[in-house]
């Protein structure tokens, strides 16, 4: 039976423009109806050379159905051109365009010779979300243009590092400037795409790697796995987006191993890092052991990455217990026993029961009956916020939606981000405490 | 299936060519959905719309309802260029606008393709909800 979309916690795979537009230097160009356009661009800041709400479309209407819409798109290619001063132009396409059956490749491709470079990626909803087209969407650029440099000579020690889907995980930004820190601390060079001072010439470098990390449970795999492939670049695929002591070091090791980086430096930065981290949870210990002040039985309803690696860090380091956990992201059906194996090897033999649903409702009527012998700790999106207020718990926004909190560029990744995230939890219980 | 009619603003009676509002009359077609066989039926006559008053013209009683009216018993309305005005005035009588610049036969063939597909798909759609 067809069921309603209750309580959308992600979007369709045009919106992974997003990703796009968080390489300085590349616009998006939509060949999709007006509507896709303007209700996917609710972003706050996109690569920093164009406006969030300036980028071409071809506005496909009824006569695009009936004719073809080629031609707009050739039209409207040819005008992005002349008019945006832009690095790289990614054509994508949404469901109307797909349904029509438009060859965005061969109009995309007559723009071969041009000065700029014009690429493509078929993005209709239909076939998925935006966690997917974000990974197609990178496969498409790398494929097509990051391919023309792959002669450029292997540079020693050069790590392409990818995280969390951009502007769909809100942290994404700070994440990644932190997990960059993290591999430079044990004398690794990063290459990133994504944010400030990175872009188009950045993924000119991709090719010179030696290595790729993909920090991810899933998404952005097929795009990680093809630079493999194409560039001989080695994978180093980490499920778990660090947060914590235990964790981050976990993290700092592996990749110290799979790089073959200085096993002294590693272990230095370690102690380093830790030291400091338990400083400031020593320093805050009567308020954090303070069980009257948040219980220690949680959830999370959020994406992969967010399930898996709050759950770790509030179990393996805070010694907090998992109620059943959410994830919210409809991971594939092939790498859910990844995410489920990751959940069930929590320390002191803790396994924690997830689910993977995308139906709100029956996520909240769960969380309702559950017993978390005090004030229940939630960790979700907005929708959360509406339950956490039913069961008078507190509520941490972590994931999208999120409407009343902005997030410029912090980050829950590595010590420091577990720091902020253990603020962002006992802000919320004082909260309620005091006036 | 049945036949459906396509009005046509020409005026060689090969090329799309004139705009909705300067057509003093259209060429009528006859379409058979099955073979897409096309015969020209009748020259439609098309009051004069132009008042000189813009803003809401499309509204009852409106000299761009009156043109549009006078097309009210066809499908579709074939132009070089036409307003959002007279595609919102033709809508009202469930009559689709486009501007296309095509030869006639091949911008009717286009249209049959995709009453073909529609066609297709609500069967499709039918049959999932008997089955």
């Amino acid at each position: 039976m067809a069921k309603i979309l209750d309580q959308a916690r992600y979007k369709c795979a045009l919106a992974a423009m997003q990703t796009v537009q968080s390489i300085p230097g590349a616009i998006p160009i939509l060949h999709s109806g007006p509507g896709c356009a303007s209700k996917l661009n609710d972003n706050n800041g996109t690569s920093g050379k164009f406006s969030a709400n300036i980028f071409p479309c071809t506005s496909i209407s009824e006569k695009e159905v009936v004719f073809g819409g080629a031609e707009k798109l050739r039209t409207t290619i040819q005008n992005a051109l002349r008019v945006i001063d832009a690095d790289l132009f990614v054509v994508l396409s949404g469901c109307t365009g797909e349904i029509i059956g438009d060859d965005i490749q061969s109009v995309a491709e007559d723009f071969q010779d041009e000065v700029k470079p014009v690429v493509w990626t078929k993005t209709p909803g239909f076939k998925g979300n935006n966690y997917i087209g974000h990974d197609w969407i990178l496969h498409g650029i790398f494929e097509q243009y990051v391919s023309k440099f792959a002669d450029v000579p292997k540079e020693k020690g050069l790590v392409n590092l990818f995280a969390g889907v951009p502007q769909q995980d809100p942290y994404w930004l700070g994440n990644l400037r932190e997990l960059e820190k993290l591999l430079q601390s044990i004398g690794l060079k990063t290459n990133t795409i994504f944010g400030f001072g990175r872009g188009v010439e950045n993924l000119q470098k991709i090719p010179a790697a030696e290595y790729t990390i993909l920090v991810s449970p899933w998404a952005g795999i097929e795009s990680a796995k093809y630079l493999e492939k194409a560039y001989g670049t080695k994978l180093l695929h980490y499920p778990t987006l660090p947060i914590g002591a235990t964790e981050t070091s976990k993290f700092l090791r592996t990749v110290g191993q799979f790089t073959g980086a200085d096993k002294e430096l590693v272990e230095s930065v370690i102690r380093e890092n830790e030291a400091h981290f338990f400083y400031y949870l020593e320093r805050y210990a009567d308020t954090i052991l303070e069980s009257r002040i948040v219980s220690k039985r949680f959830t999370v309803v959020s994406e992969a990455q967010y399930v898996i690696s709050v759950a770790k860090f509030l179990v393996n380091d805070m010694g907090f217990f998992p109620e059943k956990l959410f994830v919210v992201d409809d991971t594939p059906e092939n790498f859910r026993g990844e995410v489920e194996k990751e959940l069930k090897s929590l320390n002191y033999g803790i396994q924690a029961d997830v689910e993977f649903s995308t139906d709100g409702h029956a996520i909240h009527d769960q969380i309702r009956q559950m017993d978390f012998a005090g004030t229940p700790l939630i960790i979700g999106s907005n929708w959360e916020k509406v339950l956490a207020r039913d069961v008078k718990g507190h509520f941490v926004n972590i994931s999208y939606p999120m409407i009343e909190k902005i997030v410029i560029n912090s980050h829950v990744a590595g010590y420091s981000g577990a720091l902020y995230l253990l603020e962002e939890i006992y802000t919320a219980a004082l909260a309620m405490l005091k006036i | 299936m049945a036949k459906y009619k396509v009005a046509v603003a020409t005026n060689d009676g090969v090329h799309v060519n004139v705009h909705f509002g300067h057509a003093a009359a259209f060429d009528v077609y006859e379409v058979d959905d099955e073979s897409g066989e096309i015969s020209k039926v009748e020259v439609r006559l098309k009051p004069e719309h132009c008042d000189g008053t813009c803003g809401s013209r499309e509204t009852e009683g409106s000299s761009m309802d009156s043109a549009a009216k006078s097309l009210a018993d066809l499908d579709y309305v074939l132009c070089e260029q036409v307003g959002t005005h007279a595609i919102r005035a033709l809508a009202r009588y469930n009559v689709r606008a486009f501007d296309i610049e095509l030869p006639i036969a091949e911008a009717i063939a286009k249209i049959n393709e995709f009453r073909k597909k529609i066609a297709e798909r609500q069967k499709f759609l039918n049959s999932l909800k008997k089955g």
